[in-house]
């Protein structure tokens, strides 16, 4: 199945540093992986080895930009100095698409470099989406935002986030990267029900799913995409892919990185939970949904 | 989830919000100064039994220290084994709270480390070589070394030949220049030791004071620091990257170092085919 006419490219890892020697030594048809998904802001100025192996890869493989400095609901005005890096880079990699998140990173000319949460009010669904619809003009594409993992809420949303995220699709044509990891991060420091957020999307908007591990801080979820999924994590993979019918899957994995073939072997995870070989990972009917609570780790004290 | 909340502008919110997450001293000091008063924290963070609007707001403000001093660790990982890591800690914090990041590339973070640590020196009216100076002159070094590693090459330029020894001798009309990876310094310091001591994971002893100069290069993706005699310096100084002839950048290194035409030439025989070699300069025929 298509959407927006973006392919599904099956699944994927992201392409990390440590792991350039592996992909330059083996052969493409072994790296066992169907597409790659690379940060771009790590390969805007770069034009030495990474910049040789992404090419090698692209060479092989479907590649996808991701990035984290779009900074899409930010009051300050776009960056174009970055957009034309961005759309440049993507002239050389030919990306099957260019994905970012619903956030904002900086205001007043500082950066955070981290994807700080929008006030989910009508005011800002305006906001950003006349930005993204700049931003696909100016790329020529339609671009794919992320639902991030989030650690506050503002007093004056009003909105839940995937509403919004909903009525943006819908407004602007973007397309939606449908992090689960970030839904079941967010399900649990804000208390809402991951299961409602996934059926509330408009699923004709998701083109790609994230699976990544979270660290527990005790009194909230912390995303570090430095561990394997956690297992309450894949029935909300699996409902995303039933109701999607299917779309590219894509394993993060930023801090403590594995070896290549241990990531695949997570990544093989998805697959099984897709053929239905996982008996946990059964989706989430919506039937027992309100019996469910947000998912938690053992001994959390709930809000 | 409304709570018929006034809704600030949205300027105003996240500028409220950035300065409260990246303030020095935390989250508590960047809520408790002058400019934020406009807005309350509980007035505009929603709270919980098991999180306080402030807890909230400090895993982002942790989060922002963790991530940047992650970035420098990582970039600047020989002065961090020089000076262990609660002394390098202690600069990287102080930097980053002094110049809070302005680019959208986290490569950007580091290129005015070198500069801070420079300016606040202890004693930065002591002479050359002194121990308090010796911090500043290997972040220099390794911002090189990572810039050498990031810029465009010679792995991609297909002018970029060797060169043998007769060439350089026989060939008239021989024009030189330097790519984009290279980068040249004059340190007082010797540091070559410090940073292979540093790479082999162990902790480096304080470098000996001696004026050094280097060629940061970089050639078959692998980054060098090589280091120069100073008529060497001197010459890639003249190449630049828009190049020169080769007759000119000799002339050139033979005057900044009072040598004389022939010294340089019996020199660039036996170097330049290796400078070559090393990515530290590009020959081609004709100017």
């Amino acid at each position: 199945m298509s959407r927006l006419g973006l392919p599904n490219l099956g699944d994927g890892v992201g392409l990390r540093d440590v792991h350039f020697r592996h992909l330059l030594d083996t052969p493409p048809q072994a790296w066992g992986v169907d597409w790659l998904e690379i940060i771009s802001e790590n390969f805007l100025d770069d034009h030495g080895f990474a910049a040789h192996v992404l090419d090698h890869v692209a060479a092989h493989r479907p590649v996808v930009m991701h990035g984290v400095s779009l900074s899409i609901g930010s009051a300050d005005p776009l960056d174009m100095v970055y957009l034309r890096k961005l759309r440049a880079l993507a002239e050389r990699v030919r990306p099957a698409w260019i994905s970012d998140h619903l956030c904002w990173t900086g205001i007043n000319g500082a950066v955070s470099h981290d994807l700080l949460p929008m006030p989910l009010t009508r005011r800002s669904l305006e906001h950003v989406a006349g930005r993204v619809k700049a931003v696909q003009e100016y790329l020529g594409c339609p671009l794919v935002l992320e639902n991030p993992s989030t650690y506050l809420e503002f007093r004056v949303s009003q909105i839940p986030e995937w509403e919004f995220l909903g009525m943006l699709a819908q407004d602007t044509g973007c397309g939606l990267l449908l992090d689960v990891n970030n839904v079941f991060v967010s399900a649990f420091n804000h208390s809402f029900d991951p299961v409602a957020y996934i059926e509330g999307l408009p699923v004709d908007h998701i083109v790609q799913v994230h699976l990544a591990g979270p660290s527990d801080h005790g009194a909230y979820l912390l995303d570090t995409h430095d561990q394997p999924v956690p297992e309450q994590v894949w029935p909300l993979y699996a409902l995303a892919q039933q109701r999607t019918g299917g779309v590219a899957t894509l394993l993060e994995w930023d801090a403590d990185i594995p070896p290549f073939p241990d990531l695949v072997a997570e990544l093989a995870k998805a697959k099984d939970i897709r053929a239905g070989r996982a008996p946990h990972a059964e989706p989430v009917r919506p039937a027992a949904r309100v019996a469910t609570p947000p998912p938690h780790f053992p001994g959390d004290p709930g809000l | 989830m409304s709570e018929a909340v006034s809704e600030p502008d949205l300027a105003a919110l996240q500028g409220w919000m950035l300065a409260a997450c990246t303030a020095a001293g935390g989250v508590s000091e960047g809520l408790r100064s002058g400019e934020r008063d406009a807005l309350e924290v509980s007035a505009v963070v929603r709270g919980s039994r098991r999180l306080s609007p402030e807890d909230r707001l400090a895993i982002y403000a942790k989060g922002y220290l963790a991530r940047l001093l992650g970035c420098l660790r990582a970039e600047f990982p020989a002065l961090r084994a020089l000076a262990g890591d609660q002394v390098f800690d202690l600069f990287a914090q102080a930097y980053i709270w002094a110049r809070p990041p302005a680019s959208y590339s986290l490569f950007d973070l580091g290129a005015g480390f070198p500069g801070f640590l420079e300016e606040t020196r202890p004693r930065p009216v002591e002479s050359a070589g002194s121990p308090d100076a010796v911090p500043a002159a290997l972040a220099r070094l390794e911002r090189a070394r990572l810039e050498a590693r990031h810029a465009p090459g010679v792995e991609t330029d297909l002018a970029h030949r060797p060169i043998d020894p007769v060439s350089v001798m026989t060939t008239p009309d021989l024009a030189v220049r330097a790519p984009e990876s290279l980068r040249l310094l004059r340190l007082d310091f010797a540091l070559v030791e410090t940073l292979a001591v540093a790479d082999r994971g162990d902790r480096p002893a304080v470098p000996p004071p001696g004026e050094t100069y280097y060629a940061v290069a970089r050639s078959r993706y692998r980054v060098r620091v090589h280091v120069l005699a100073a008529w060497e310096h001197a010459f890639l100084q003249a190449c630049g990257t828009g190049g020169v002839s080769l007759q000119t950048a000799a002339g050139f290194a033979a005057q900044a170092c009072e040598l004389g035409s022939d010294e340089v030439w019996a020199g660039l025989l036996t170097w330049l085919p290796l400078a070559v070699d090393a990515g530290m300069a590009t020959v081609r025929q004709g100017h």
